[in-house]
């Protein structure tokens, strides 16, 4: 950006002034719900030279603590976010999510742990790399005596990007063109998020970090921005939705990590994190001898009857094989059907867990 | 030129240009230079009912009546409108210093601001350029007004004018800039406030507290004797008088309140003093809103 000698004077500057790293990575802490903690295979690709190289993730956070005081809002989180995926970020109130989302965005600063956006430092980086980030953090808040258009357009002007044709093709994209020329003051809450959704996609950013989207927007605001999510992510934009909404999460998200206590206490696929408590519903007239049947097999020691059904799980609990080791004992099951936990049941497990 | 530095460039010009997109469109900025005005003109028109009911029969009443004549007259237009404007146009940047940077935070829009990438010290630099000429476009402007009305009053009495001609514009351009100087320290003062406390209300308050009250702990400290009695020369309203006091003087004790002060500081300890301030409330401002967290 500065030549060397501007940027070697700059250096001590960047340092007075908060903007370089001031500490070293740390290690994940949280389980893992996917194969080998792998990054996902859509960034990987063939270098100039024929080599296999793979694209930086477009967020990686090592190691990030944050304490208020005596607070700690974040305790070591570790957060990898691919290229193109949808990235669900979950928790209670006070779990540190907020907190992290900030420090992705650069607005507070962590003590200790390091911030990478599309590769490249965020502590150093800041101002190139952010105009590349989309956002809407908690309630949108606007200048409340421009209109909505002018709002975008001033944000506009801070970076500008868009342009004119960019802000009415933002505004078109939320529906808010009738209402644009209105004061923000005037909106609802509604309609202040369809904003913040609008300055979020105003620059065509590759990172949108929504934080509760559709907070106050009626079913069918709702319904619009759940669709609208999944429209951002086929055209390669890299989505972190935060939300406290799990059925939200669970259809939009491909990937999920799960707050609590300043923690990730789980990250990984949203249908890993879903099936981690998988079961195998069995319905069989012959209940008592299928118990006990199970019960001197490998699934013997989780298996639990509840409502005049038993439920299998463990490895090898898939519907042929305990359909085969009944049948073999001459036992018919009239039902086997693979049952598995909501999003919001493994949430407050999960959650649960972390607390303890 | 390096690209960099270009590019630097045009990152600090889109953050003044923002600012002044804000400003233009922001009703408070022509209500507050509504306000000076409407002040500057009831403070003449006051003097002028005083003046029209004439001298009247106390002591020395006939010398303080012609003395009042004379300071409003468009003659010494200089020294007393912008004696007035010292104090409302004080009042009224603070104001909007203090609103402008407060405001972003009671309307949490540095957030969204920020986490764009635009750089802290491009932000506070936009506000800090904005709220400097905006003192001045209010200086200047209720200078005119000051202007008009003494025009007016000269007209009416038959007062003299004085000259026209460069070398007097020259001294009220010289006069305004002063003005000007006086004043900005109470700016980012506001500023620094607001950066502090995230408030336009604290940031306004305490800026005016201090301008109002620190007259009133000099006033007591002038009597005093040893050390503390040069506490004051190290204050700010001593050290602006000193300043307003090239603009010129008005003779006479008629002219009212506005002129008071010592005023007898060296110049150049008085330039160095408010100088030293200002960029004490300039560095305090960016040092802090630099290292802060943006949590509303």
């Amino acid at each position: 950006m500065f030549p060397p000698l501007v940027t070697g004077m700059l250096t001590p500057i960047e340092s007075l002034l908060g903007l370089r790293d001031r500490s070293a990575a740390g290690r994940p802490s949280h389980q893992s719900f996917r194969e080998g903690n792998m990054p996902a295979a859509s960034g990987v690709g063939l270098s100039n030279n024929g080599a296999l190289e793979r694209d930086a993730p477009v967020v990686e956070a090592r190691g990030l603590v944050k304490h208020y005081g005596t607070t700690v809002a974040v305790a070591g989180v570790d957060l990898v976010v691919e290229k193109g995926s949808v990235f669900g970020v979950l928790g209670p109130n006070g779990s540190g999510k907020s907190t992290t989302v900030r420090l992705l965005l650069g607005l507070v600063r962590p003590d200790r742990g390091t911030i990478q956006l599309f590769g490249e430092p965020l502590s150093k980086r800041g101002a190139d790399l952010l105009p590349r980030v989309g956002s809407v953090v908690e309630t949108p808040s606007f200048v409340p005596y421009l209109s909505g258009r002018d709002n975008l357009r001033l944000m506009d002007r801070y970076t500008p990007r868009a342009g004119e044709a960019g802000v009415e093709q933002a505004l078109r994209r939320v529906h808010l063109e009738d209402a644009a020329h209105r004061r923000f003051k005037t909106y609802s809450l509604g309609m202040k998020q369809r904003l913040g959704i609008a300055f979020a996609i105003l620059r065509g950013p590759e990172l949108i970090i929504l934080d509760e989207p559709t907070n106050g927007l009626d079913p069918q605001g709702t319904r619009e921005v759940r669709e609208l999510i999944p429209q951002l992510a086929a055209e390669g934009r890299t989505i972190v939705l935060c939300s406290h909404l799990l059925h939200e999460v669970e259809q939009v998200c491909d990937r999920v990590a799960i707050f609590g206590a300043g923690r990730i206490v789980a990250e990984g696929r949203t249908a890993d994190i879903i099936a981690r408590r998988a079961e195998l519903e069995v319905r069989i007239p012959e209940i008592d001898a299928a118990e006990l049947a199970l019960r001197e097999s490998p699934w013997g020691q989780s298996l639990r009857r509840e409502d005049g059904a038993l439920y299998v799980s463990g490895p090898g609990s898939e519907g042929r094989s305990v359909n085969r080791f009944l049948v073999e004992r001459g036992l018919f099951a009239d039902v086997l059907r693979p049952v598995h936990q909501s999003l919001e049941e493994a949430f407050f497990e999960l959650t649960a867990e972390g607390a303890t | 030129m390096s690209s960099g530095l270009n590019t630097e460039l045009e990152r600090l010009r889109n953050a003044v240009a923002a600012e002044v997109f804000k400003v233009v469109r922001r009703r408070m900025t022509y209500i507050l230079l509504l306000a000076l005005a409407l002040l500057v003109s009831i403070f003449y028109l006051l003097l002028w009912l005083r003046i029209r009911e004439g001298p009247g029969r106390r002591r020395n009443a006939l010398e303080d009546w012609l003395a009042l004549k004379t300071a409003i007259s468009f003659f010494n237009v200089t020294p007393y409108g912008l004696a007035l404007e010292r104090l409302f146009a004080t009042v009224v940047c603070v104001v909007f210093a203090g609103t402008m940077m407060g405001n972003e935070f009671d309307w949490r829009t540095v957030g969204p601001t920020m986490g764009q990438g635009v750089r802290r010290w491009h932000f506070l630099f936009s506000k800090t350029v904005i709220s400097v000429g905006f003192t001045v476009v209010a200086v200047v402007f209720g200078f005119l007004v000051a202007g008009a009305a003494s025009a007016w009053f000269t007209s009416l009495y038959g007062l003299s004018y004085g000259s026209f001609g460069p070398e007097r514009f020259g001294e009220a351009v010289a006069s305004v800039s002063r003005t000007v100087f006086v004043i900005v320290p109470f700016v980012l003062l506001s500023i620094l406030c607001a950066t502090v406390w995230r408030s336009a209300g604290l940031a306004v308050g305490t800026a005016l507290a201090v301008y109002f009250m620190e007259g009133i702990f000099t006033g007591l400290l002038s009597n005093a004797t040893g050390w503390v009695s040069h506490i004051p020369d190290a204050l700010l309203n001593i050290n602006n008088d000193s300043i307003m006091s090239l603009n010129g003087t008005i003779p006479g004790e008629g002219a009212g309140p506005l002129l008071s002060g010592s005023g007898g500081e060296p110049i150049w300890r008085a330039w160095l003093v408010i100088l030293a301030w200002a960029a004490g409330f300039l560095v305090l401002a960016f040092g802090t809103f630099q290292r802060r967290d943006i949590q509303e």
